[in-house]
């Protein structure tokens, strides 16, 4: 037991008011161990991301608590929780989110920016997770002079620059053709390999087979806890 | 990396939205620095017209029963002798002529007529004329009054005069006054050196004329010094007219200059949404959200104050003549600038402080949202 990493406690998610108030996460308890790799599953709109945001300190539920490493995330305002962020998680978004009018390993260094590092620590830093994930040699390039892999690609490298425990990704290859989206899918296998925690959600069951765990999701509430 | 090069990258990608909020501010600074130059230029044509104008004191005895010509040198040797233009002593007293009374006033020719330039004969300029003893000038309804024209005998006192020349009228007091030479008035009524009154003018833009009255008072004991500001209230009051219309006008510039700035603002943070999510997600504190705009809007107000300085004294170069009657000599000045970049920096915080607050609340969910 000494081994979870996160636990999700009773979490309810509610969107919206009364009326319309729909009830989106129906007690959630889940707990994550160091290292593991879980995937979250799911039909659209069961809830998925909505969960997967909780899990990354993103979004307050309204009901129930998060614990990454013994911290309770939703009792900590929201300057502390940002600063939890920066040093514990890392996050691929959906479409990348790259920053246009930044080059890649500029984008890189985004979660560096605010900590009291030299600009060489910073850039240092960001050339060495783009190494890892391959694209050391366009470092220089912006976005849009980059395929949608390649882009994939600098979005995990940011995600990782800051050495988190746990790296959070919400359907990173919901846009990618196939040997592409297996291509990163082993690009998070490797970073799972090297001791981080990967939680993921994605919709296509051909990638199940990348992780260790699939959880499934429906109607807000997990109907398979996998492992 | 820094949020600096953050905030320039994105003011290059953005270019088009910057400018529009660079054009904005420019605009605004522009009309503040053109309207304050034209009426800084007002106020220093004010203190010209002053001395071009006549008096700005009159200085007359009050406890001491006569002044004397020699009091002039006094005033002269005070310490504001170095501002005094003009000292124009006069004499004055009631003389009767065909059994009238007439107001004659003894005065120095060329002082009093520097002093007072719309005193004309015939249009042309009196400051330089030469009388002789036995001369005099009329005021225009005092010849008219006893039919007499240039070139007639007028007798005072049972001493005979030529009429130098006739004034044009002037619709005041001047019109009823018969002037002479002062020495020869004196003689005239054996008064040695009395003098009724000094009028003076002072160079003195800067200093206020009721001060340099009070050292006038001081220098000669026993006087009194009246300020006549006159010429100065009627200039004046323009001037406040046109500060009114300016500052009316400024503000509503400003304020147009402001909205400009807002909803540019509140359209590049709804277009920002993502960017702002992505940054909060990945741990910037609202005051890192807030630094970033900050630095942005800090270049965009720079870039406009230091465009619409520039514009703003060449609009008053050219609308100053049209606007005011005035000619804009002084161009740009230091403090100007500082005052244009204050405008500048104003504009941009009003119309930013509201965006950027909201802005550095976002949600960092808004980075998963697509
Ligand atoms: N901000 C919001 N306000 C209101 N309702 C929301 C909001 N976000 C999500 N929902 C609703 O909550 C439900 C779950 O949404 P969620 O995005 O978590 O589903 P999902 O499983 O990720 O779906 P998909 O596979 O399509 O991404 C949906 O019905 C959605 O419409
Ligand atoms: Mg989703």
């Amino acid at each position: 037991m000494s081994n979870i990493l996160m636990s999700v406690k009773k979490i309810h998610k509610h969107y919206g008011r009364d009326p319309e108030r729909v009830h989106v996460l129906k007690s959630i308890d889940l707990d994550i161990e160091k290292g593991e790799s879980v995937s979250i599953m799911g039909q659209s709109g069961s809830g998925k991301s909505t969960l997967l945001t909780i899990m990354g300190g993103l979004n307050e539920p309204t009901e129930g608590a998060l614990e990454i490493k013994n911290t309770n995330l939703y009792d900590l305002n929201h300057e502390k929780r940002a600063e939890f962020r920066q040093m514990n998680l890392g996050f691929v978004f959906q479409q990348f989110q790259l920053l246009s009018y930044l080059t890649a390993i500029e984008n890189v260094m985004l979660p560096l920016v605010t900590l009291k590092l030299t600009n060489k620590e910073k850039r240092f830093r960001a050339m060495k997770v783009l190494k890892r994930v391959g694209l050391e040699d366009k470092a220089h390039r912006l976005p849009n002079q980059l395929s949608g892999g390649e882009q994939e690609r600098v979005a995990i490298a940011r995600a990782i620059v800051n050495e988190p425990e746990i790296v959070l990704a919400d359907e990173p290859t919901g846009s990618l053709d196939t040997k592409t989206g297996d291509e990163i899918m082993n690009v998070f296998g490797e970073l799972n390999a090297s001791g981080m925690t990967v939680i993921m959600v994605t919709h296509n069951p051909v990638y199940a087979k990348y992780f260790k765990r699939v959880i499934t999701m429906k109607d807000g509430q997990l109907t398979n806890l996998g492992g | 990396m820094n949020l600096m090069q953050i905030a320039f990258s994105n003011l290059i990608r953005r270019r088009s939205k910057a400018m529009l909020m660079v054009i904005g501010i420019m605009v605004g600074v522009a009309t503040m620095v053109s309207f304050i130059q034209i009426v800084e230029a007002m106020r220093l044509d004010l203190g010209d017209r002053i001395d071009e104008f006549g008096a700005n004191a009159i200085v007359i005895p009050d406890k001491v029963s006569q002044l004397i010509t020699s009091d002039m040198e006094a005033i002269r040797a005070s310490e504001i002798g170095i501002y005094v233009n003009i000292i124009s002593p006069k004499l004055i007293d009631v003389v009767k002529i065909d059994d009238q009374d007439v107001l004659i006033a003894g005065i120095e020719v060329n002082s009093e007529f520097t002093q007072k330039p719309w005193l004309t004969i015939g249009g042309s300029d009196l400051s330089m004329i030469e009388m002789a003893d036995d001369e005099i000038i009329m005021g225009a309804s005092t010849a008219d009054n006893f039919q007499v024209s240039k070139g007639d005998t007028v007798t005072i006192m049972d001493k005979n005069f030529r009429v130098y020349g006739v004034l044009d009228p002037v619709g005041s007091e001047e019109d009823g006054l018969i002037f002479a030479p002062l020495h020869s008035l004196q003689s005239l009524l054996g008064r040695g050196d009395d003098i009724s009154m000094f009028e003076l003018s002072a160079y003195c833009n800067a200093c206020p004329i009721e001060e340099v009255a009070m050292v006038v008072e001081t220098a000669l004991p026993g006087t009194r010094a009246i300020p006549l500001s006159q010429a100065a209230t009627y200039r004046d009051q323009s001037i406040g007219e046109f500060e009114l219309f300016g500052m009316t006008l400024s503000l509503v510039v400003l304020m147009i200059s402001v909205l400009v700035v807002l909803t540019t603002m509140l359209t590049s943070i709804q277009e920002r949404v993502n960017e702002i999510g992505i940054f909060r997600a990945i741990g910037f504190k609202k005051r890192h959200i807030i630094t970033i705009f900050g630095v942005e809007i800090m270049v965009i107000s720079l870039m406009g104050g230091i465009l619409g300085v520039g514009i703003g004294v060449l609009m008053a170069k050219v609308l100053g003549p049209y606007l005011a009657d005035v000619q804009i000599v002084e161009a740009f000045s230091l403090k100007l600038g500082i005052q244009a970049i204050m405008i500048a920096t104003g504009i941009g915080l009003f119309g930013s402080i509201y965006p950027v607050i909201k802005a550095s609340k976002l949600d960092p969910i808004e980075a998963f949202r697509k």
